[in-house]
């Protein structure tokens, strides 16, 4: 279903919450998917995809068709997921090196990555980067986003990104050749 | 140094299984079910500040009042102090505090007493002269 009809759907006040969980299915993975690199622990990534899609359900209304419904709910997501790891950082008071410690931490603890340690490797690379970096080089690498739709997501412009994403894949190299 | 396309592009991470499945209907339930605490939160987001700021006005104002009286005490010339309990009669020295005995009230109403007779006889007599001429 196009997202032009699941708008029309949740529009509808009849047919509002029945168009709601279609948009969830729609987008669920994808959510989830750019939540969990962020957050890495799936618990973490269970709460915070949740606020994602319940701040999308009471947001909607105010969603203007200029923009595409798949960057708006990014923009949401990364939003989320920064604000989630600056509360974390606040409340345990932890500096950046010991948050970034902390989920290096949990990388070990992830079985998907058990065995593969190159790829958990470079999730130990990323996270030496900035979390706003970090988002960056996610969308563009993993996700495959155009520099345009992350400048929509992002609210930033198409150079910043791509000078940012540069950055990040020299520091990344930088680590992996350690 | 070792490049970023040396390395297999892939999701490292797999959500458990029958995540997706329960997540919609998980969502949905959250929706239909808004937080009880959350209220109860605003209220007290509200309520702590004005709580807090009217502690502080009773402290502060408690405080500026008895540093006012101390403030004028201290302003006071120690002779002058002297001078204005003698008149008063108090006893400088006394251990006991000073507290009522039957015998002073009554000699306050008797001195209230005398004071309001003298009051009375002294009283301006020209305006009952002055309706007597007019009857």
């Amino acid at each position: 279903m196009e997202d032009k009809d699941l708008l029309l759907k949740i529009r509808n006040p009849e047919t509002r919450s029945y168009g709601f969980n279609l948009l969830v299915r729609a987008y669920q993975h994808r959510v989830y998917s750019h939540v969990r690199k962020m957050v890495i622990d799936h618990d973490d990534a269970d709460d915070v995809t949740q606020e994602v899609l319940i701040k999308v359900y009471k947001a909607i209304g105010n969603f203007r068709e200029d923009a595409q419904l798949f960057t708006w709910i990014y923009r949401i997501a990364t939003n989320e997921c920064l604000t989630f790891l600056n509360k974390k950082r606040r409340r345990f008071f932890f500096p950046i090196e010991d948050v970034a410690g902390q989920l290096a931490g949990k990388l070990d603890a992830t079985p998907e990555l058990s065995g593969d340690e190159i790829q958990k490797k470079l999730q130990k690379a990323l996270l030496t980067l900035p979390d706003k970096q970090r988002a960056v080089f996610n969308m563009k690498y993993f996700d495959e986003l155009s520099y345009e739709d992350m400048a929509e997501i992002t609210n930033t412009s198409v150079g910043a990104l791509k000078a940012s994403y540069h950055h990040a894949v020299k520091k990344i190299e930088a680590y992996l050749g350690t | 140094m070792k490049k970023l396309e040396d390395i297999p592009k892939k999701d490292p991470f797999i959500a458990p299984a029958g995540y997706f499945d329960k997540l919609p209907g998980m969502v949905q339930a959250r929706i239909a079910q808004p937080k009880q605490a959350v209220a109860g939160l605003s209220i007290l987001k509200f309520a702590m500040p004005v709580a807090v700021l009217l502690v502080l006005g009773i402290f502060w104002y408690f405080n500026s009042t008895s540093a006012n009286v101390e403030d004028k005490l201290s302003a006071i010339e120690t002779n002058q102090l002297i001078a204005y309990l003698d008149t008063t009669g108090l006893n400088w020295d006394d251990d006991e505090p000073f507290s009522w005995q039957p015998e002073d009230v009554m000699e306050l109403e008797n001195r209230m007493y005398n004071e309001l007779l003298e009051a009375e006889t002294t009283l301006d007599l020209s305006e009952y002269e002055l309706i007597e001429e007019e009857i």
